[in-house]
Parts: C-alpha cells; sequence; structure tokens
C-alpha cells in the first residue's frame, strides 16, 4: 500500500517538474496524477498580438462616421477635403510640438517608470563635436539620420580621426540611397499619407553631394562600393555616370548584385533612343546577369517591365512583355501589383488599341490577398481604376477592382490620400455614368463624405447625370452636401443646382419636394449675397440672369413670394453686376404669382425689367397684366409711361370679357 | 531636430547676432526727436475688431446616416465613453428636475460615467468568440465531471497575471503562487494525516478537507510554484515518516478522543463491576459513541440527550 502511494505521489511531482517550465500564464491549471490515461493537448502557440490581431479581424470600416483619427462627434468630424488635411495635419503637428518640447528638454525627462525601457520615449541622444569617433558614426547610420550622419563625418574628417572602410561603406549606401537629404520619418504617418509627391523624371542627384569624395576616399573599391554608388545614381537619374560606373565594373571584372542590375535595367531606356535599341541593351544586361550567374529576383521582372514601359508605343512591346511574364513566371518568381501595372500601362495605352487585359488580369487575381513587395505596388488599383473608367468603360471590371481592393488586407496598398481620392474619383465617374441613379445615389450615399469627399468636377458630373436622369429628388441633399463639402461657393454647380431645381414640376405628391427645392434656393440667394458682400474674396461669385431666373422660379413655385420681391428688387437695382438678364419664362411666372396675389406694383416691376433687358415679350407681359389685374390709375400711368399708351388700348383675347379700360 | 551641437565656430552666427542689435538701435525716428511729448497714461489702442470666421458647415449627427440593419460592431468597436450622436436610440438617465421630464442622452454626464457595454453586444460577443475559437484545444476526454478531474488532478495551481495601462509590464502580485491539494487524495494513513495536520495548522480548511499553500517569498512565480511543490513533497515525507520520539505522544496529546483506555471506560466498567453485573457490550458501545462524540464534536442539544439516554441506559434506570 505504502509503495504504491509513494509511487503515485512520485509520479505526481515528476508530472509538476515537467510543467514548472513552461510560462504560467493562466489562471488555474491541474496537475495529473495519471498522465497516460489522460492526454492533455498541446497549447497552441500565440504571439502577443494574436487575440488581439484576432478581434480586429471581425471589425470593417463603418461609412457613417469619420475615420476612427477624428473625434466621432457631430462638431469634430470633418466633411471637406481641406478639414481633412488640415484635422489630421494639425494633430499631427501636435505630436512633433510635443516631440520637439521633449528633445529641446531632455532634463525634464528623466523619470522613467517604463519596465522594460522604450526608446521610443526617451529624449533623442544629442551628440556633441568632442562626441565624434566611428562608432557615433555607425550609430547615426543606423538610425537613418543621414544630414547628422555627412556633419559627423566631415567632424570626423576634420579631426583627422581615421575611419574604417565598413564605416564608410556604410555611409555611402546611406548617403546613396537618401540622395544626401533627410527622409520624413516614419512617425509622422499623417504627413505621409497626405504628401503630394511630384511625378516628373529628372536629375535630382546631388553631383557635389559626399557620395562620391566617400567613394573616392575608399581604399580599395570593392563590388559593395560600386554597388551602392550605381545604384544611387539610377534612384535619382544620373544615369551616364551610373553607366560609366558599370563599365568600369566590367573592365575590373566585379561581380555585381541583382538589385543594380535591376536599377540599371530600369533605366536603361535613358541610355539609347530608339525603342528597340532600348529592348536591345535590357536584353544585354539579362544577358550579362545570366552569365555572371546573378539569379533575378522579383525586381529584375518588374525593372524590365518598367523598362517596356518606356518603349511602350512600340508594336513589339506588348508581344514582349506577355513573353517576358511567362517566362518569369516559369523561373518560379511570383509577379507583384506593380508587375501588373505595368502590364497595363503597356498593354492600355491612352493612344493605342483597346485591350482587355484588365479582365483577364482580374479573374485571375480574384480573391488574392497582397502583400507589398516593390515599390510600385501602390500604383496597382489607381491605374486600374482608371482604365476601367477611360480605356474599357466596364463597370464590371470597377466592381471586380474594387472587391479585390477590400479583400484581406490589400487596402493598405490604395497608397497615399491623393491617390485614394483619385481611385474613387474614377470609380464615381464610372458608376454615375453607368448604374441607375438611384443605385449611384446609394452608393454616393454611403461613402461620401467619410470615405471619399467628391471633388468639383464629379460633384458637377453627379449633378449633370441627375437632371439628365430627372432625379430631382436627390438634389436638395446634393445641394446641402456640397455646401458641408466646401463647394457652396463654386458657381459651375451653384448653376447646375438652379437649374435642376427649377425643372422641378410641382405636383400633390411632391409638396415635400417642391418645399425643399424652395429652400435651396433660398439657401443660395443669401448665401450667395453674403460672398458678395465680403470684398476681400479672391474669387467673386457674379449672378448670371439664368440663375437668378431659377431662384425666381423656385421661390415662386415653392410659395416664398416675399423673398421674390426682394430678389427681383436686388435685380433690378444692381442690374449692372449681374451677367445677362433674368429670362422671360422667370418673369412670366413671377408675373403670374404677383397676378394671383393682386400686386400691381410687383407686377409692374417685373415688365418694367423686362423692358429694361430689352425683351421681346415685354409687350405680352404687359398686356398680360394689364388684362388680369384691375391697375390703379398710378399703376396705369406708371404703364404708360413705360411702354406708351398703345398698351391701354391694345386688345388682348381676356378683353373680349372685360369692358373696355380707360385711357 | 539635428542630432548634433554644434558650436558657434561652425555655425559662424556671431557677426549676424551682431548687426541686428545695431539695426535695433536705429529704431527712433529721426523726425520725433523735435520734441517728444510726455504721456503719463498710455492710451489704448482701440480694440480690433476680430474677423468674422467662416462657420464650417456641420454635418447632421451620425446615428442618422445608419441604416437599420448595420453592423453595430464596427460602430462601437471598443469600450467607448457614451456619444448621443452615435448611439441611435433614445434613452434617458437622471432624475428629472420639477416639471421636467428625465434628462434625456444630450449632454447627459449621468450617461457618461457610468460604464456601457454597447461594445459587448451578443452579436459581436458571438463573432468574437467565433474568432477566439482557432487559440482553443478541445477538452481532454475523461475529464468531463467535476468527480474525474478531482480524481485525476487534484492538485490545483493558481497564479494571476497583472496588465496595467502603463509603459511598465512589471507588477508584484504576479509572482504570488497558490497551491490546493486535497488530502483525501494524498491517500495518508491516521498517523500520517495527523502529522499533517499538525504541520500545517491554518492551512488546511476543515470544511472542504484542502491544503492550501500560497508562495510569495521567491521574485519569479516559477520559483514559487517549485517552491510549493518543495513544500508539498516536504510535508507529505515527514508525515510518512515516524520519527522515534513520536512513541512519547500521550494522551493529552491527542488530537481525538479516544474512549477506550480512558476514564470514562474505566468509569463505567467499574460502574458494572460495582453491580457485580457483565457489561453488555451494545450499551456499552452506544456509551463509547455518544461520549466520544461529545468530547470531539462539541456538545448541542442532541448530543447532549443522547448522552443522557445512553447514561440511562447504562446506569439500569431505562
Amino acid at each position: 500500500m505504502r509503495g504504491s502511494i509513494h509511487h503515485t505521489f512520485h509520479r505526481l511531482l515528476k508530472c509538476l517538474d515537467l510543467r514548472s517550465s513552461l510560462p504560467r500564464r493562466t489562471l488555474s491549471t491541474s496537475i495529473p496524477l495519471s498522465h497516460q490515461e489522460i492526454v492533455i493537448p498541446k497549447r497552441i502557440q500565440r504571439s502577443p498580438t494574436d487575440i488581439l490581431q484576432a478581434l480586429a479581424s471581425t471589425i470593417k470600416r463603418d461609412t457613417s462616421g469619420p475615420h476612427y483619427k477624428h473625434h466621432d462627434d457631430p462638431y469634430l468630424t470633418p466633411a471637406s477635403n481641406s478639414l481633412k488635411r488640415m484635422y489630421s495635419l494639425s494633430k499631427e503637428s501636435g505630436r512633433k510640438a510635443a516631440r520637439w518640447i521633449r528633445d529641446s528638454n531632455p532634463q525634464l525627462f528623466l523619470h522613467t517608470p517604463d519596465d522594460p525601457h522604450i526608446k521610443a520615449f526617451a529624449p533623442t541622444v544629442r551628440y556633441t563635436e568632442d562626441d565624434a569617433s566611428e562608432a557615433v558614426l555607425r550609430e547615426l547610420v543606423r538610425q537613418n539620420e543621414v544630414s547628422d550622419a555627412i556633419t559627423m563625418y566631415r567632424i570626423c574628417k576634420d579631426k583627422n580621426i581615421d575611419l574604417s572602410d565598413e564605416a564608410k561603406q556604410e555611409l555611402l549606401e546611406l548617403v546613396c540611397y537618401s540622395n544626401g537629404e533627410d527622409q520624413l520619418e516614419e512617425d509622422w504617418l499623417e504627413e505621409r499619407w497626405h504628401r503630394q509627391t511630384t511625378t516628373t523624371i529628372r536629375k535630382t542627384w546631388n553631383d557635389d553631394g559626399v557620395a562620391e569624395e566617400l567613394f573616392q576616399s575608399l581604399g580599395e573599391k570593392k563590388s559593395p562600393a560600386y554597388c551602392a554608388l550605381i545604384r544611387g545614381m539610377t534612384q535619382y537619374y544620373q544615369v551616364d555616370r551610373a553607366w560609366q560606373l558599370y563599365k568600369e565594373c566590367q573592365e575590373r571584372e566585379l561581380p555585381l548584385d541583382t538589385n543594380t542590375y535591376n536599377s540599371l535595367i530600369r533605366v536603361s531606356s535613358f541610355l539609347r533612343d530608339a525603342s528597340d535599341l532600348r529592348w536591345q541593351l535590357v536584353k544585354e544586361l539579362l544577358a550579362t546577369m545570366a552569365e555572371s550567374g546573378v539569379q533575378p529576383n522579383l525586381g529584375t521582372l518588374n525593372s524590365t517591365l518598367e523598362a517596356l514601359t518606356q518603349v511602350a508605343g512600340w508594336r513589339e512591346a506588348r508581344g514582349l512583355s506577355l513573353q517576358v511574364l511567362r517566362e518569369f513566371t516559369q523561373a518560379g518568381i511570383e509577379p507583384s501589383l506593380a508587375t501588373y501595372y505595368f502590364l497595363l500601362l503597356i498593354h492600355c495605352r491612352e493612344r493605342g488599341p483597346v485591350s482587355h487585359l484588365l479582365l483577364d488580369m482580374l479573374d485571375h487575381m480574384q480573391g488574392r490577398a497582397f502583400q507589398a513587395r516593390h515599390l510600385k505596388d501602390t500604383y496597382f488599383f489607381v491605374t486600374a481604376m482608371n482604365i476601367a473608367r477611360n480605356h474599357i468603360q466596364n463597370l464590371e471590371a470597377a466592381r471586380h477592382v474594387d472587391d479585390l481592393l477590400h479583400t484581406g488586407n490589400n487596402y493598405c496598398l490604395i497608397g497615399d490620400s491623393y491617390r485614394e481620392s483619385v481611385y474613387y474619383r474614377h470609380y464615381f465617374a464610372l458608376m454615375c455614368s453607368q448604374m441607375p441613379i438611384d443605385q449611384f445615389m446609394e452608393v454616393y450615399s454611403d461613402l461620401s463624405p467619410h470615405i471619399y469627399t467628391p471633388e468639383r468636377d464629379v460633384m458637377e458630373m453627379i449633378l449633370k447625370f441627375t437632371t439628365l436622369h430627372n432625379a430631382l429628388q436627390y438634389i436638395p441633399q446634393l445641394y446641402s452636401d456640397m455646401v458641408a463639402y466646401n463647394l457652396g461657393n463654386q458657381e459651375k454647380l451653384l448653376t447646375l443646382v438652379l437649374s435642376a431645381a427649377a425643372q422641378h414640376q410641382p405636383a400633390d405628391d411632391n409638396i415635400e419636394l417642391t418645399e425643399k427645392m424652395g429652400r435651396v434656393a433660398e439657401d443660395i440667394w443669401t448665401r450667395v449675397e453674403e460672398l458678395r458682400q465680403d470684398k476681400t474674396r479672391i474669387n467673386q461669385i457674379t449672378w448670371t440672369g439664368q440663375m437668378l431666373g431659377d431662384v425666381l422660379m423656385c421661390l415662386v413655385v415653392s410659395g416664398n413670394y416675399k423673398l421674390c420681391q426682394v430678389v427681383l428688387k436686388d435685380a433690378t437695382l444692381k442690374a449692372h453686376t449681374i451677367l445677362g438678364y433674368i429670362p422671360p419664362p422667370a418673369l412670366r411666372v413671377m408675373l403670374d404669382a404677383a397676378i394671383q396675389r393682386k400686386d400691381g406694383d410687383t407686377g409692374l416691376e417685373v415688365v418694367k425689367y423686362a423692358l429694361e433687358s430689352g425683351h421681346h415679350e415685354t409687350g405680352e407681359l404687359a398686356l398680360h397684366l394689364r388684362s388680369s389685374l384691375n391697375l390703379t390709375p398710378r399703376q396705369k400711368a406708371k404703364l404708360t409711361t413705360a411702354l406708351g399708351t398703345d398698351i391701354m388700348t391694345e386688345a388682348t383675347s381676356s378683353d373680349s370679357d372685360s369692358e373696355g379700360c380707360q385711357p | 531636430m539635428s542630432k548634433i551641437m554644434l558650436r558657434q565656430v561652425y555655425r559662424g552666427v556671431q557677426g549676424f547676432r551682431l548687426h541686428t542689435a545695431a539695426s535695433l538701435a536705429s529704431e527712433i525716428n529721426p523726425a520725433e526727436e523735435e520734441f517728444r511729448t510726455l504721456e503719463l497714461k498710455t492710451v489704448r489702442q482701440e480694440k480690433r475688431t476680430m474677423r468674422d470666421r467662416k462657420k464650417t458647415p456641420i454635418l447632421p449627427p451620425r446615428y442618422k446616416r445608419q441604416k437599420l440593419d448595420q453592423n453595430w460592431g464596427n460602430v462601437w468597436p471598443t469600450a467607448r465613453t457614451f456619444h448621443p450622436a452615435t448611439v441611435p436610440f433614445p434613452v434617458r438617465q437622471g432624475y428629472p428636475a420639477t416639471g421636467q421630464p428625465t434628462p434625456d442622452k444630450w449632454g447627459n454626464a449621468e450617461l457618461m460615467k457610468i460604464p456601457n457595454f454597447l461594445h459587448l453586444t451578443p452579436p459581436v460577443i458571438k463573432q468574437q468568440c467565433e474568432v477566439l475559437k482557432k487559440f482553443c484545444t478541445p477538452w481532454p476526454v475523461g475529464l468531463e465531471t467535476p468527480a474525474k478531474q478531482d480524481k485525476h488532478f487534484p492538485a490545483t495551481v493558481s497564479t494571476s497575471s497583472y496588465l496595467h495601462s502603463s509603459p511598465s509590464l512589471r507588477d508584484d502580485r504576479a509572482r504570488i503562487v497558490t497551491m490546493k491539494v486535497s488530502l483525501k487524495s494524498l491517500e495518508l494513513d491516521d498517523h500520517g494525516r495527523d502529522k499533517l495536520l499538525r504541520l500545517v495548522k491554518d492551512h488546511h480548511d476543515p470544511k472542504t478537507d484542502t491544503l492550501t499553500l500560497v508562495a510569495d517569498r521567491c521574485p519569479l512565480s516559477t520559483q514559487n510554484r517549485d517552491y510549493c511543490t518543495y513544500l508539498l513533497t516536504v510535508l507529505y515525507t515527514e508525515a510518512m515518516k515516524t520519527e522515534p520520539w513520536e512513541h512519547e505522544k500521550n494522551v493529552a496529546d491527542y488530537e481525538r478522543y479516544v474512549w477506550e483506555g480512558s476514564r470514562s471506560e474505566a468509569a463505567a466498567r467499574a460502574l458494572f463491576n460495582a453491580r457485580d453485573d457483565s457489561p453488555s457490550e451494545d450499551v456499552l458501545t452506544e456509551y463509547a459513541k455518544v461520549v466520544t462524540e461529545l468530547h470531539n464534536e462539541g456538545e448541542d442539544d442532541s448530543s447532549v440527550s443522547r448522552y443522557r439516554e445512553s447514561v440511562l441506559k447504562l446506569v439500569g434506570l431505562t
């Protein structure tokens, strides 16, 4: 009995020993006495953030509210593009200010309760000239501080401190990569997101920079130094010197690595003029690569295709691009989004024949999640949407592109805020022109303003199509959106809104809509008048007669007679500031309203305005007024002075009922 | 900000500074030099009117854009202070002023102070559980009931880990390890059990018959766990051992009252002897049982009455 007890207890201890080595994070665990019968499954290994990532995968973007970086409050939600930019950049400038305060007052940040120590929270270490040494230089290079590293290098040189070749190589690589300029820190996400880079290709390589100096100062110029320098020069389009260096390498039989060859292939179109010669150069470089036994990678594929995009007008280019793709895929290199981007550029050219490559491509890519593997991956989605809209005008293709964008983490590859807005601009334009207006308005109310705020041109298109399809019930919403998106002072848009509103036919079942249209007209008039008072504005809005006419029509139809009178008065008084004249149909409507309300004075105003404008229909209007209303002698006198005595005596159709009037 | 502080020599600022100083001195207008008026009181300049700030148009509140079949988990993903413009339903809270209805959700501090669980609606919980399932292993076969679990896993080790919303990961309390063992599973005999209970004293809970060992003397929880194991081992081995001096245990040391050989037995037998009667075993055993019960479990009405009965039987009065 005792022996068996010992035995079981011994086994208990043995099991305790087995378990004691594993870190304990659970609330309670049990120890087995007889583990031969019970099998406990092994714990599933997970990284520290796996559970958080799993929970985060259940959440998608909700379009009813702003991006999570903004405060979710009606007063603090940005609606227009300028506000979004302003809010996110100002928030980031706060962070920058905080960092500046921390770095300029390090003595205030000595208390560090963090355990383990968080380097990012500590003030940045500042070096003085006395600290100059190779170790400090290498540390600065490691931290990607370009200008500081260059300064430190110069200080080292002045103090005659010897720098090893490794240190010089590291510094050379940094300077070549960044062209001697400080790059925007990775911490400033909003600035990177809102950064607008120019896409013009011109030589920006700093010829007088440290790079060449460093290169010359290297004792024995080996392959890595040549690689770094060639790559840097090709990146910043100092192509001639790069080619020179390449030739040197060939003479001295120095091996170069894959990425250097890639960079040379990329700029080969700057070295030759004719398309076939350019392609020949690319082939030569690829052959040299193969001879040296250098393995090609994704960069080789993308650089070759990029070189072909430079000669996309050549008739061989399209066939060659597909051949290249086939060969590289067979060699086991998986194409990235940049590959597809270059293929689209080659095949779906603006001035070339229509190619439906995009559709085949999308079928192939459907449902796949992509990662960022090449610098130009972020160009794909914008180009795809552009082609769907401009080249093939296919809504299905656009839908597939959008689905692909929302698969997995692909949205990260949209690039920056500019590219996102261009993407949606193309999408909206395509949808607007091809979808039934109701469906389009659904998508519109879903995506704007928080995902995408339409720009002026897109808004113009939307208004035009809404008017075209006679879907006037959307006009009030579009107008209020316009005002919220800071487009409320765009003349073109206001003209379109007013002309659409004026087209509205009031009926018994759309009284609400008529009221809304009236409010729209009123709001436009008040706001534009307010803006016109402000003389400091650069872009002054000018009323056109057509706009005022539309305003009048809307106001009359919705029953806002008082404001009509004000508008008319204003138009008469400030006729010199108005472009054109209020058109006769509007005046007619106004006159009818005046007659209905037995307002002879306003009627006279209308006739006077028509006369001053020189409309042919003035006489008609006057006759209509005289015959429909019993004018007072004073009014009659006014009418006579304006149009002559004939107006009183001329017979109209309605005269048959009434008795002849006194002259 | 540059990481290198350069000395003045490198910057060459000196000359520039001198230049500005000179220009500052030349601020005196030669025209005024004729006669300067003495101003005892400083006349305040007229207040410049503030430029009318452009009113940014405000969008309607968020709940107006929300559809009836929206995914609420996307709108309110984490614990968040109540915000009336985002929450789509009307809710009132607070004590109303006289003649007023209960305050509504707009600007309601009461609603904002209390924790809300809008981030844990049942569909969201379901969704999150689905996603977390891939980190869970199946429950081991053969451990379905608590009885089976106690049979196979009689000992339990508990630790707590602590998470702070602060830069530091550390919390001292995470080193504490508690080990609970049911004494039944140790399968000790009487002597062993008695010895163990004397050794552990307060650490034993008689109601649940568990031994609780808490270790916090080492800085790491793994060390404390090992210490608990060591303690348990030592206690068990000591309980199994019999020291040479343990035979010196006398009646005063007994943890339980034993009737056999006690004065009560002697007295009862003497009683029978005095009556020249042979003691009937049932009466004696019953008496023994009752007396033992009185001593071990304490007195209460039922046990005292049982004793009374037994004594009467013993004495022969029933």
